[in-house]
């Protein structure tokens, strides 16, 4: 028997998991749909003679209810993991750790947003149907799944599986703990950010104040603006480089690891 | 099946095993008594690979119990004394689980949730405590894995249940699976643990099968308080004594009195039973 991945005991346990969690899943979804539904509601209620609701707003609330279902899916779906009782029952499943965690991906990443998004989806086409002066066009048709949107599912899933990886950290208080962890290092790294721009980067940016540039930053991913032009020191782009090096792989692989780790040596 | 070499455990500065060691054999229903707080789940834990020992060494079927390996665990099932079923419908909870043990027969869950008349279609949720108790025994038995570690499988079950529970341990019982029974309810298994092991705060106290103790101690129901006992317990019309057996007569052994006579005899018990 493989002990560290089998991938016939990986297919069972994904299908043990969906079948066991869907309930839940399809609870969150619903959740979602129900918000949209209410808001449609609530211009048929107050807003009457009103234009309605345009597609492109609709478009872009489908994709925020898909990733913020992505977001919170390891606090419903697997809060129970790291707690003294109700955890034993899955942590002495025979399965691997790693198809345990890949497992917990599938459903979190990708099973439970596609859910979601394909639920409202369904729910705003047909309203849409219903009521097209209420809903003014398909929301489908606004949906733009290009490159903006991978690169912000892409940001979605590290910070997922810094959630995964908080989820297994803490036994009590995860949602709370959680957010004031992310917060945390939202402000170091933002302190880090000022003491290099204030003190390292001085010159640099005093350069960029005499060239009367205006770059707005406003994700991380928009730092790569920095790079387009040649004026700024080496050392500058190092500071991007490694910044990306860090966001884009320390980050994601200290998750992995850390809850690989956490899951392998979890005591109950 | 379980060998256990001076095992040291303890939760930060309370310590629960000092240089414990112990061989558990495959065929037995061992149980596992103790007073509250001596460490009987924290052993099933070790043994089941929930808690990580701090020094020595515990091999289960060859396995280290912490590195919680699927080979491992598709031979052990351990069974919490506070079981709380998942929002599921029992059938389907033991189908989708049943997958990941190598020798799990449905139809022997089937057969035994009937013996104990528990409703496979209900959600764990929907049923009593002691139902979803019953629901879990009658899984883990059909999983047919060499390790069952029960923590105080009898409580929560009503009289009935408690006679049927003995019978199904009893069935389920082979020559190359081990039982791992601790509970407080002696009574409700008498009859069914052999071997018996008493712990003890940082050890084992006794570690031994029915018909050793029986040979070596005499469990006798007589009027008085014998001049010979090494414990004495007054029950309704009389004192059950219990004394060295040197009549080498076989005797009925009551695992109260034992319990209770290894408590205020340490170290008597460990003499007379040093092998």
């Amino acid at each position: 028997m493989n002990e560290f991945f089998d991938i016939n005991r990986f297919f069972q346990l994904v299908r043990k998991e969906t079948s066991e969690r869907l309930h839940m899943m399809l609870k969150i979804a619903a959740i979602f749909s129900a918000l949209l539904a209410g808001y449609w509601l609530s211009i048929i209620i107050f807003s009457s003679g009103d234009p309605g609701s345009v597609a492109s707003s609709r478009a872009s609330f489908i994709f925020f209810a898909a990733i913020f279902s992505m977001l919170i899916a390891p606090f419903n779906l697997y809060k129970s993991y790291n707690h003294r009782k109700g955890g034993i029952d899955y942590v002495l499943l025979p399965a691997s750790v790693s198809e345990k965690y890949l497992s917990m991906l599938i459903n979190c990443v990708i099973l439970l947003p596609i859910i979601t998004f394909v639920s409202v989806l369904a729910v705003d086409t047909i309203i849409t149907t219903i009521t097209p002066n209420i809903f003014n066009g398909y929301a489908l048709s606004s949906l733009n799944l290009g490159d903006k949107f991978a690169k912000g599912y892409a940001e979605a899933i590290i910070m997922q599986l810094g959630f995964i990886y908080c989820n297994l950290l803490f036994r009590k208080y995860k949602v709370t703990k959680t957010l004031l962890s992310t917060i945390g290092l939202y402000i170091f790294f933002a302190m880090i950010l000022v003491l290099l721009i204030t003190v390292v980067f001085k010159e640099d940016f005093k350069l960029m104040e005499e060239m009367n540039v205006n770059i707005r930053i406003d994700k991380f991913s928009d730092f790569a603006k920095l790079d387009q032009s040649g004026e700024y020191s080496s050392l500058f782009k190092t500071l991007y480089y490694s910044s990306q090096v860090f966001f884009y792989g320390i980050l994601p692989a200290w998750f992995i690891f850390g809850s690989y780790h956490r899951m392998k040596t979890l005591q109950y | 099946m379980v060998t256990i070499d001076n095992l040291s455990f303890n939760y930060s500065k309370h310590v629960v095993f000092n240089d414990v060691s112990m061989k558990l054999e495959a065929g037995k229903i061992y149980g596992l008594l103790g007073q509250n707080g001596v460490g009987k789940t924290t052993l099933l834990k070790i043994m089941s690979g929930l808690l990580k020992l701090k020094s020595g060494s515990c091999k289960v079927n060859g396995y280290e119990p912490f590195q919680r390996e699927p080979g491992f665990l598709g031979e052990l099932f351990f069974i919490p004394e506070d079981f709380m079923g998942p929002d599921l419908v029992v059938n389907k909870f033991a189908k989708l689980r049943g997958e990941f043990y190598p020798n799990y027969d449905h139809n022997k869950f089937s057969r035994l949730m009937t013996e104990f008349e528990v409703n496979g279609n209900s959600k764990f949720t929907k049923l009593s405590f002691g139902q979803q108790k019953k629901a879990i025994i009658a899984f883990a038995l059909s999983t047919n894995t060499k390790l069952i570690l029960m923590d105080e499988p009898s409580n929560g079950l009503d009289i009935p249940s408690k006679a049927q529970l003995r019978r199904v341990i009893s069935q389920a019982s082979t020559d190359d699976s081990c039982i791992v029974i601790s509970t407080h309810q002696v009574r409700d298994l008498e009859n069914l643990i052999d071997p018996i092991i008493i712990l003890d705060k940082n050890g084992v106290l006794l570690n031994a099968s029915i018909d050793e103790i029986s040979q070596k101690l005499c469990f006798e129901f007589s009027p008085t308080v014998s001049d010979k006992s090494m414990y004495s317990e007054q029950t309704l019309g009389g004192y059950i004594n219990v004394c060295k057996n040197e009549s080498n007569k076989e005797c009925k052994v009551n695992i109260e009195a034992l319990f209770n006579s290894v408590h205020q005899n340490r170290e008597l018990i460990k003499d007379i039973f040093k092998k």
